[in-house]
C-alpha cells in the first residue's frame, strides 16, 4: 500500500492530534537531575596559573640579570664562604632560587587542578 | 510565541546555559513523552522515566550535536536509543509489558475501525515500526529525518513504512469485518 492511497479511516486515526501533556513539574525534575553547574574554581585556577607563570618567568629573568651586581654589592656584608662563590655560580644559584620560589605556587595550583579533575572522574 | 530554537540550542551547547536547556525541555516534553508512551505500550510512569533519561543524555551530548541537523530529530533519536537500551536491560519486564497489550474488545465494529482497534493494531507492531508511524504521522518528521533519527537507510524507511501501513490497514479491516 502506498502512503498516498491510505485507507481513509486509518488516515484519520493516524492524523489525530495527540493530547498536549501538561508539564506538571516534568521540566523541573529533569533540571534537578542534571549535575550541579561546573564550579568557577577551574577558571580561577587557570587565572592563578597564568599570573604565577608570568610572575615566575619575570622573577627568573630579573634574578638572572641583577643577582650578580647585587651579590657583588652585598659581598662585604656576606659571610666569607658566600662571598667566595664564583659570579656565574652565584647568578645560577640565585636564578634557581627565584625560579623555585615562583614555581611553588604554580605547582600547587596545577596539583589542585589535577585533583579536581580526578574527583570529577 | 516566537522562540528561536537554534539560539536556545546554541546557548545550551556553548555557554552551558541551563535556562536555555530548560526552555528546550519545556518545548519538547509533551511530544517526547507521548512518543515514549507509545513505545512503552502506554506505560506512563516508564515513559516519563525514559523521557527524563533522554533529556539528561541530551544535556550531556548537546555539545556534540551538529547544529546543522534538526534538533528535534536528534532528540527523538536519543529517546529511541534510551528506550532500546531499557529493553535490552529489562528484557523480562518488557515481555510482561507485551502481555499487558490491550484486549480486543470489539465494541465498535458497527461504526468502522475505532480508536481502540487502532491502538490494538499499533500494539502488535515492533518498536521500530511504532517509532516510524508515530514520528511520521504524529510528530511530522519527514522520511529523511526518520532515516536520521532511527539510523536507517532512506530506502528502508520507505519500504518499512509501506509494509507497516499495509499491516495496520489489514488489521483494521479484519476488525471491522
Amino acid at each position: 500500500m502506498s502512503e498516498d492511497k491510505l485507507d481513509p479511516r486509518l488516515e484519520q486515526l493516524l492524523s489525530d492530534q495527540e493530547p498536549y501533556l501538561d508539564d506538571a513539574g516534568f521540566t523541573m525534575s529533569v533540571m534537578a537531575t542534571l549535575p550541579p553547574p561546573r564550579p568557577k574554581v577551574v577558571n580561577q585556577l587557570r587565572q592563578r596559573m597564568l599570573v604565577f607563570g608570568i610572575a615566575g618567568v619575570a622573577g627568573s629573568v630579573c634574578t638572572a640579570l641583577f643577582a650578580r651586581e647585587t651579590l657583588q654589592d652585598l659581598a662585604p656584608y656576606l659571610s666569607p664562604s658566600l662571598a667566595g662563590i664564583a659570579p656565574v655560580a652565584a647568578v645560577l644559584l640565585a636564578g634557581a632560587a627565584g625560579l623555585l620560589v615562583a614555581l611553588y605556587p604554580l605547582a600547587e595550583t596545577m596539583g589542585r587542578c589535577l585533583a579536581l579533575r580526578a574527583t570529577r572522574r | 510565541m516566537d522562540i528561536d530554537e537554534a539560539a536556545l540550542v546554541r546557548r545550551a551547547a556553548l555557554e552551558d546555559d541551563r535556562a536555555a536547556f530548560s526552555h528546550l525541555v519545556r518545548l519538547h516534553q509533551s511530544n517526547l513523552r507521548n512518543f515514549l508512551y507509545r513505545l512503552t505500550r502506554e506505560n506512563r510512569t516508564l515513559a516519563d522515566e525514559l523521557a527524563q533519561d533522554a533529556f539528561v543524555k541530551a544535556w550531556f551530548a548537546i555539545k556534540r550535536h551538529n547544529r546543522d541537523s534538526n534538533f528535534r530529530s536528534w532528540l527523538y533519536s536519543i529517546a529511541y536509543r534510551t528506550f532500546l537500551d531499557h529493553c535490552r536491560r529489562n528484557r523480562r519486564k518488557m515481555e510482561q509489558l507485551d502481555d499487558q497489550m490491550p484486549a480486543d474488545t470489539g465494541d465498535a465494529h458497527s461504526e468502522g475501525a475505532s480508536r481502540a482497534d487502532y491502538e490494538l493494531a499499533m500494539s502488535l507492531l515492533e518498536p521500530d515500526e511504532v517509532a516510524l508511524v508515530d514520528l511520521h504521522y504524529k510528530k511530522g518528521l519527514t522520511h529523511s529525518e526518520l532515516a536520521e533519527t532511527l539510523n536507517m537507510p532512506l530506502g528502508s524507511v520507505k519500504t518499512k513504512m509501506r509494509a507497516v501501513l499495509q499491516r495496520l490497514s489489514t488489521r483494521l479491516k479484519e476488525t471491522v469485518s
